[in-house]
């Protein structure tokens, strides 16, 4: 075996441990990410998000609806989310989270917002010709 | 063919250089340093995946590095100037 | 008897008129290597079409609205479609039927026949979608596509059925060609990466492409007689579309981009002068990309809510297939060693493809792993990892097989300064143009989106400024192409124009 062989072994071996070990390392942050408790904490309310072609309307607890979403800083707050017609996804890039509302199923999901201020909700899934137009604000509260 | 012994100890100096040059231009170029592509984070579990993303970040570009910077090196270290670049 | 004297007759007047010289013989022409130039005249014709409209997504997203939203839908979803199914497929099968018959020294393939027939489904595939003009994106999505007015959905499905029938035959051509065809001499273990690729390739067209029939039969019955397979209401589901419309598409792309690495493991040792580095851990891994490339297909849908322990599997498997990957850049990297590189315009092609390659896999890393694909999933990170794929490494290993079988093909000599251009012009185009949109997707920016937040506009800005770079390159490549086959200076050895012999390496065998 020349040394290119065994540097051909090496970067086999190697990048094998890498890669595994980085998708280790993502298997309790998943766990986490897609729990029903936040860190182990229950959710202080639940929204109602519904979707459609093209826009978003939250329904919340007294059953009073809004086209932002209204959360208060550092609620641990449940997301229910429906869609109306075609498939969309609900993105805060702040908080780091994205999920496809696809139709026919509750999707649900926790959020926790802890830096007051106003952010956009893109929807991340092609849904129809107006799509870039899909966004609203998630306004955090103080 | 495939010996090291092609390499002088001057080649393996620019080789070494070349890869922590890819490193450091790839490390600023994503956000590593300084600029930063991926928005301010506001929540914990979103705080827990920017640290995550800034692991496999590091990961990866030691290795593009690895393998960019390797690339440079060999292409010009072998480039033979005594050949026309046309169809002879 | 007489099937082998109008052969015999074939065979020499096409020493004096090509086959292109009368309609006839285009359309009658059964050897392989008219079929092989049928098929990429074909892909490149869509491949200009496919980048007009690619163009009109970048001028859309730099000018404020003067492209409607119903038009911007249009326009990326022409550029996929033409792209994948247009331009890189029948690209491949073009390269294919030239060179697998000759690589392994066979005279024709199995089926001429089935291979003209696979030829010819692609034109009226290639009308059907263009009449339809889809507007749903290429991947379809249910139920979206199922809602979509007017007959534009259904001719669309019905070209892709096309596609999909063509590919199946010329798969199944190459698969008895290369196990039947091969000379005395040519085994597994010796011939060349190219037809190790097609082998694969083949392979995966073979066992994938029906099920991409089958999905689009479910989708056409959906549409047309209300069965309800993607609609909740009627109890179907929408992610039934993505498993299956995935099981497909995840093969399909390593169809797209297998055999260009197999252009790459022929002409970077051709242009090293020395033999490659590793040839069989080459084909192994070629294989068992093919292989792991069946087992990945749920990471196209991380976000879609299917359950933790379904993905963390594909998580694994997804990692795996970066590792036989990384073995390629290994070997080409390795096979530059100690060689004498000559600078022509398709060993640039392909160096440009080995960074691309690189790029791809390390930004393929971070889609890999789920919990990123919260952040980056749908934005253009995604668009600027799948664009570093199929430009950076596969339409970058069509232009080196242009450039390099040229004078194979035509006995001509393309011209090496316009060559030079479309290589600059290209890779300067297409650093700057998929770069950007690395720093848009990081910054959260969705794709597919005809409007967009304002602070992405100074990136987006430079992505419209490398794709008119590239585009200029595309018209250098187009014109240099043609003229240099209709008037180009002859090769003075046809039978080893890039000087091989000299550097004790051989193209065809004996």
């Amino acid at each position: 075996m020349n040394t290119l062989e065994k540097l051909e072994w090496a970067t086999i071996v190697g990048a094998a441990i890498l890669l595994f070990g980085l998708s280790f390392m993502a298997i309790p942050l998943l766990e986490e990410i897609d729990n029903v408790q936040y860190y182990g904490q229950d959710p202080d309310y639940t929204v109602k998000v519904t979707s459609f072609q093209w826009g978003w309307v939250f329904t919340y607890a007294d059953g009073h609806e809004s086209g932002e979403l209204i959360v208060g800083v550092g609620d641990i707050v449940r997301l229910e989310m429906e869609s109306e017609d075609v498939i969309h996804s609900f993105y805060v890039r702040e908080l780091g989270f994205k999920a496809d509302i696809i139709p026919g199923k509750t999707r649900i999901h926790l959020i926790k917002a802890e830096v007051p201020g106003e952010y956009w909700i893109q929807c991340a899934e092609f849904c129809g010709a107006y799509h870039g137009g899909m966004r609203t604000r998630l306004v955090v509260e103080a | 063919m495939t010996k090291m012994g092609l390499l002088t100890t001057f080649d393996r100096l620019v080789w070494a250089f070349t890869i922590i040059f890819t490193f450091i231009v790839l490390y600023i170029m994503g956000g590593g340093v300084g600029i930063s592509w991926y928005p301010d984070q506001i929540s914990p579990r979103a705080i827990e995946i920017k640290q995550y993303f800034d692991v496999v970040y590091l990961a990866g570009t030691f290795v593009s590095a690895l393998f960019i910077g390797t690339f440079f090196f060999i292409l010009f270290r072998f480039w033979d100037r005594t050949q026309p670049s046309g169809i002879e | 008897m007489e099937i082998e004297e109008v052969k015999k007759e074939q065979a020499i007047t096409k020493e004096h008129a090509p086959f292109y010289s009368s309609w006839k013989s285009v359309l009658f022409t059964t050897h392989h290597t008219d079929i092989g130039i049928l098929y990429l005249t074909f892909a490149f014709f869509f491949f200009f079409l496919g980048g007009a409209s690619s163009l009109i997504v970048r001028y859309a997203l730099t000018s404020e609205g003067s492209v409607s939203p119903e038009a911007y839908a249009g326009a990326f979803t022409l550029h996929g479609v033409s792209m994948l199914f247009l331009f890189i497929i029948p690209a491949w099968a073009g390269f294919g039927n030239w060179l697998v018959p000759k690589y392994i020294g066979a005279k024709d393939m199995y089926f001429p026949k089935l291979n003209a027939l696979g030829f010819w489904l692609l034109p009226p595939a290639g009308l059907l979608i263009y009449l339809g003009m889809p507007n749903v994106g290429w991947t379809m999505y249910a139920p979206l596509s199922v809602y979509s007015a007017g007959w534009g959905m259904d001719l669309t499905i019905l070209g892709l059925h096309l596609i999909g029938t063509s590919s199946i035959i010329g798969a199944i051509n190459f698969i008895v060609t290369i196990m039947k065809m091969k000379a005395p001499g040519v085994t597994y273990r010796n011939m060349p990466l190219m037809v190790w690729t097609q082998f694969t390739t083949a392979f995966l067209q073979a066992l994938a492409t029906p099920v991409l029939a089958i999905v689009l039969t479910l989708l056409l019955l959906d549409r047309n007689l209300g069965t309800g397979f993607f609609r909740p209401e009627l109890g179907g589901d929408p992610l039934l579309w993505q498993h299956l419309f995935w099981f497909y598409s995840h093969p399909a792309v390593y169809i797209f981009v297998l055999p260009g690495m197999g252009l790459v493991s022929q002409i970077l040792p051709s242009m090293s002068r020395q033999k490659i580095f590793g040839y069989s851990s080459i084909a192994i891994s070629t294989a068992l990309i093919g292989f792991l490339g069946f087992g990945v297909w749920a990471h196209h849908m991380w976000i879609t809510g299917i359950s933790v322990s379904a993905r963390i599997p594909f998580m694994f498997m997804t990692m795996a297939i970066a590792v036989p990957s990384g073995v390629k850049i290994f070997n080409w990297i390795a096979t530059m060693y100690g060689g004498k590189l000559k600078f022509s315009t398709p060993m640039l092609f392909c160096l440009s493809f080995i960074l691309s390659f690189i790029f791809q896999g390390v930004s393929g890393v971070f889609l890999a792993n789920i919990p990123l694909d919260y952040q980056l999933h749908d934005t253009y990170f995604v668009v600027s990892h799948l664009h570093y794929v199929l430009f950076g490494a596969s339409a970058q290993a069509a232009f080196a097989g242009i450039y390099y079988y040229f004078p194979y093909m035509t006995g001509r000599k393309y011209n090496e300064t316009l060559g030079m251009a479309h290589f600059l012009l290209t890779s300067a185009g297409l650093y700057t143009l998929f770069t950007s949109m690395l720093f848009l997707g990081l910054q959260g920016m969705p794709r597919r989106t005809y409007t967009y937040l304002p602070e992405f506009f100074t990136w987006n800005v430079a992505a419209t400024f490398g794709a008119v770079l590239i585009a200029v390159g595309a018209l250098v490549f187009g014109y240099n192409i043609l003229s240099s086959w209709y008037r180009g200076p002859p090769v003075a050895n046809k039978e080893d124009p890039w000087n091989l012999s000299k550097y004790g390496l051989r193209e065809w065998p004996e």
